[in-house]
């Protein structure tokens, strides 16, 4: 299949959102274009599904969810939408010109609409130890479960949030021994929790999978909730894992492999790098491109569906997706309230538990800003928290200008794995709130590209399947 | 009105290298000097540029300019104590990678000696093969330069503005200048932080220095601003001992201590000065790069890290603005259209030599700010 | 040490610094890696190992080293027959400055 030059959409990413949008714009006649940087259709949530579907046995513990992804992906691949897997986009402009590179090549398509549907990435969770080989995000292990039917035994998971304990119920119905699960969220529940629970109620099998997950670690791990002050040691891999538990106890348990999660922010390296409005959202703890209700961002023309917008699940990504493929498809023609309020209600049944969640989970300050003077903040450029606090103390009022006294945010990770945590040291030390702080000001390319693929731009746009 | 060489009140707009260097001579000098700046010390053009302290390939015009400026550049330890440690000196090399830039190249070469510049030196293919072992085509000869090199930009303003301070001057960010008039012989600059006045106005305000010189009721400037693009890529095996340029193409190329490349050379974004604004266009460098790609294939495996620009103020002919304004007690020195940095300790010389009513040592002839004047 | 499910099999073989390491098709080289016990691939400037964390493509610490000297993310390269990919932690490649 050649790549056309022009698309009526060109969907970046096809996890469930873009999935979605890209069969109904397609139903609709549009010629539509879908790029992603793995090799297959699903995103994060049914990574690899098409793949694993021959094998749906040997990996039932996956759960019924993933598999209910089967039926998107299938539906998608035999939409008419052209679909481009290991295409990295690193620029779109304000004219939708869509920039990607795909084995060693650059090429560029424009297109009448975009939508963005890059989904989610972890939030950064800054702990003693967290570089050492063997330490690893939990999405990564999950990551490891679905694409490569992976695992490790007797590993310790720290953490928590809906992907936590969805993970180690996976894990453990894989057959892997789980070394323990070292449970982060504050035990107490505060009024605010009570009320946000009566509209969760209207996704009541969400939360009842939830309790079933816990319910089955509790009983098949060692477990240990409430917990602070946790830390890896280890000289040139992790060791082992210490923590204070909710007695006030200090425990170390011995292990090679340490899973962390702390929840997922949406990933906004490409919306902010081309522009779009955001908002930080104290809720979530995390910075959101403005939309309209049907995704619309600040840019015309220019959509944000799915986990990028703000941290919503597969089913609210789905039909997120879905409704900004049918604004597209009927752009011209404004929307009636009548239309507009039925999208609110039907979009509310697969977003009601999300306040209450948020509040569950929302990690206190100790996971997001590390107690430690030693602790790695930026990842990259291997810089400690006190390198980063006596760079803020001369006088810093947003995470740009800290880039002139130390290179943190400037490596290749673009503030993936440290801009929360900057932005939120810079806001204690400066005694403002978060949103006053700002974020790193993103620019392409958003994911590295080689000069040589930068080089090839000029070459004919020709790009065989 | 002359000025004596007592402490008359100065203000500087503008907090890049040449307002910096400007307030640095003029304090060392006994002037009581306030520079005043809009955002930070070096937040524009002169801290984001490629650093390049380079005479090799300056319009002969600026020539003279541009040794002077080597001079203090060679003493700058002198000047503005450790910040100096930045500059690094290394040759520079212009080569010709067709017959159209040879030709470019021994023109020049034959016009600099004409007028008794030394500095740039022809040579053929061999010793440019010699001097880049890493170089995989073969050259149609080049210019070269011994003793240029290259500084990390923002650190060298802050040595400019750090010893400003030192000898009295003082330093105001954040502050920018809503108008400038005259009145009764003293200019009354207008700021969001309160009212300053002065005898003498230093204009060093980059890409916004056609708008302040707007507002002082001062000449037209056709100056328009654009937006340089700079890449640096990860870390690589160092292969390049030297800054790169090619003779009738855009490129400027160079490696770092730590191996990562740094690429520029001039390809223009769009900029809008008046909101800060300058964009990034990657796909514009794609012929450079292509260009650098095959001087040293290796290149082609780096990965671009990060893409940025900075907001420069070109004029027609590219030659910057550097004098006597038309009113009384205004100075100019900006429009240095992407190669100022360098310039900028010669400059700053220069300007408080004529704020003083000293003659400096080299003639601003071709930098008047009347040269646009109907 | 990581491990695949009970019943996966491996069917092709890549070359991880010359050495033959079987794989499954299709997996990532980041998971050859760690079901090796391959956990540290490359040093930061200041002499830190690191290797694998996020598995998505966005943390940077799992680069290694393809045959035609590109460096590239070992989570983002499908494992395939015969593919080579070097570790710019071992010796005797050198590139610890190689990123």
């Amino acid at each position: 299949m050649l790549l056309n030059n022009h698309y009526d959409l060109a969907v970046i990413g096809a996890g469930p959102a873009g999935m979605a949008a890209a069969i109904e714009a397609s139903r609709n006649n549009m010629k539509v274009l879908v790029l992603d940087d793995q090799p297959a259709a699903g995103g994060q949530v049914y990574r690899q599904i098409d793949r694993n579907y021959h094998k749906n046995e040997e990996l039932f513990f996956l759960g019924e969810d993933y598999w209910l992804g089967k039926k998107l992906v299938d539906d998608f691949k035999h939409s008419s939408a052209e679909f481009f897997p290991e295409s990295r986009v690193w620029q779109i402009t304000l004219d939708k010109h869509v920039f990607f590179s795909r084995k060693g090549r650059a090429y560029q398509v424009q297109a009448n609409f975009i939508l963005i549907s890059t989904g989610a990435t972890e939030r950064p969770m800054p702990i003693p130890g967290w570089t050492l080989p063997g330490v690893m995000s939990v999405g990564g292990a999950q990551t490891l479960l679905k694409s490569n039917n992976s695992g490790a035994d007797g590993a310790v998971f720290a953490g928590s949030g809906p992907l936590f304990y969805l993970t180690i119920w996976q894990y453990l119905n894989a057959g892997f021994k789980v070394g323990a699960v070292i449970d982060t969220a504050p035990g107490r529940l505060s009024w605010s929790h009570y009320l946000w629970a009566l509209p969760a109620l209207l996704q009541l099998n969400l939360l009842l999978k939830g309790l079933r997950w816990k319910s089955h670690i509790r009983k098949n791990t060692k477990y240990f909730s409430e917990v602070r002050s946790v830390s890896i040691s280890g000289q040139s891999a992790a060791k082992s894992v210490s923590f204070i538990d909710k007695y006030g106890e200090k425990k170390k348990l011995n292990t090679s492999h340490v899973f962390l999660h702390q929840g997922v922010v949406p990933n906004v390296n490409l919306t902010m790098a081309t522009g779009l409005k955001h908002y930080w959202c104290p809720r979530q703890l995390c910075w959101h491109p403005e939309t309209n209700i049907y995704g619309e961002s600040s840019l015309e023309g220019i959509f944000v569906a799915g986990d990028g917008s703000g941290i919503a699940g597969a089913s609210a990504a789905i039909l997120a997706g879905k409704t900004a493929a049918k604004q597209i498809v009927q752009y011209s023609r404004k929307p009636s309230i009548f239309i507009t309020w039925l999208s609110k209600l039907k979009r509310y049944k697969h977003v009601a538990a999300r306040p209450f969640l948020d509040n569950l989970f929302r990690p206190p300050k100790e996971w997001r800003v590390p107690l430690e003077d030693e602790t790695i903040v930026c990842r990259c450029e291997a810089l400690k928290k006190t390198d980063i606090s006596s760079a803020i103390s001369l006088g810093v009022t947003g995470p740009n200008q800290l880039k002139s006294f130390c290179r943190a945010g400037m490596g290749r990770c673009q503030g993936r794995m440290c801009g929360l945590t900057i932005q939120q040291m810079i806001a204690d030390n400066n005694n403002l709130p978060e949103k006053d702080i700002g974020y790193f000001r993103l620019r392409p390319p958003i994911r590295p590209l080689t000069l040589g693929e930068l080089a090839s731009l000029a070459d004919d746009n020709v790009l065989a399947k | 009105m002359t000025m004596s060489s007592q402490s008359n009140k100065v203000v500087v707009i503008g907090g890049g290298i040449q307002g910096c260097a400007t307030a640095f001579f003029l304090a060392k000098r006994g002037q009581n000097v306030t520079l005043i700046e809009k955002d930070r010390i070096g937040r524009h053009a002169s801290g984001v540029n490629a650093g390049g302290v380079r005479r090799l390939g300056r319009d002969i015009l600026e020539i003279p300019l541009s040794l002077a400026a080597m001079d203090i550049w060679q003493n700058l330890y002198q000047e503005i104590g450790e910040y100096a440690e930045d500059f690094h000196p290394c040759f520079y090399l212009k080569v010709a990678v067709d017959e159209a830039g040879r030709e470019l190249g021994l023109m020049r070469a034959a016009n600099l000696r004409e007028a008794g510049f030394k500095h740039e030196v022809w040579v053929e293919d061999d010793v440019i093969q010699t001097r880049l072992p890493h170089l995989s085509t073969p050259t149609h000869g080049g210019l070269i330069v011994e003793g240029d090199g290259w500084a990390t930009p923002w650190r060298i303003v802050q040595g400019f503005a750090n010893a400003a301070k030192k000898n009295g001057a003082k330093i105001i960010e954040g502050c920018y200048v809503n108008s400038l008039t005259q009145s009764q012989g003293l200019w009354q600059i207008q700021t969001p932080k309160g009212l300053y006045e002065a005898e003498t106005v230093v204009n060093c305000a980059g890409a916004w220095a056609a708008d302040i010189a707007r507002s002082a009721d001062d000449y037209i400037f056709p100056l328009e601003s654009f937006a340089p693009m700079l890449v640096v890529t990860d870390r690589r095996p160092k292969i390049l001992p030297a800054v790169m340029g090619v003779l009738s193409h855009t490129l400027s190329l160079k490696q770092l201590e730590t191996g990562q490349f740094v690429i520029g050379g001039g390809v223009r974004a769009k900029a809008n000065h008046s909101i800060n604004q300058s964009d990034v266009n990657l796909p514009k460098l794609s012929s450079s790069i292509r260009l650098a790609a095959k001087l040293f294939p290796e290149i082609a495996n780096a990965h671009v890290i990060r893409c940025w620009s900075g907001i420069e103020g070109y004029m027609p002919d590219e030659l910057p603005i550097i004098g006597r304004g038309r009113q009384n007690g205004l100075f100019h020195g900006f429009g240095f259209s992407a190669h100022g940095f360098q310039l900028g300790p010669g400059v700053g010389e220069a300007l408080a030599d004529l704020v003083m009513g000293q003659q400096p040592r080299i003639s601003l002839e071709a930098f008047r700010p009347d040269r646009f004047v109907n | 040490m990581f491990r695949h499910i009970n019943g996966h099999k491996t069917d092709i073989t890549i070359f991880i610094d010359e050495k033959p390491t079987n794989a499954s098709s299709g997996e990532t080289v980041a998971a050859v890696l760690l079901r090796e016990n391959i956990y540290a691939v490359h040093t930061t400037p200041n002499g830190e190992p690191r290797g694998p964390y996020c598995m998505m493509g966005v943390c940077f610490d799992c680069m290694v080293t393809l045959e035609d000297g590109q460096n590239e993310q070992a989570c983002q390269i499908e494992a395939t027959e015969g593919l080579k990919i070097y570790l710019p932690i071992s010796d005797r490649y050198k590139v610890g400055e190689c990123f």
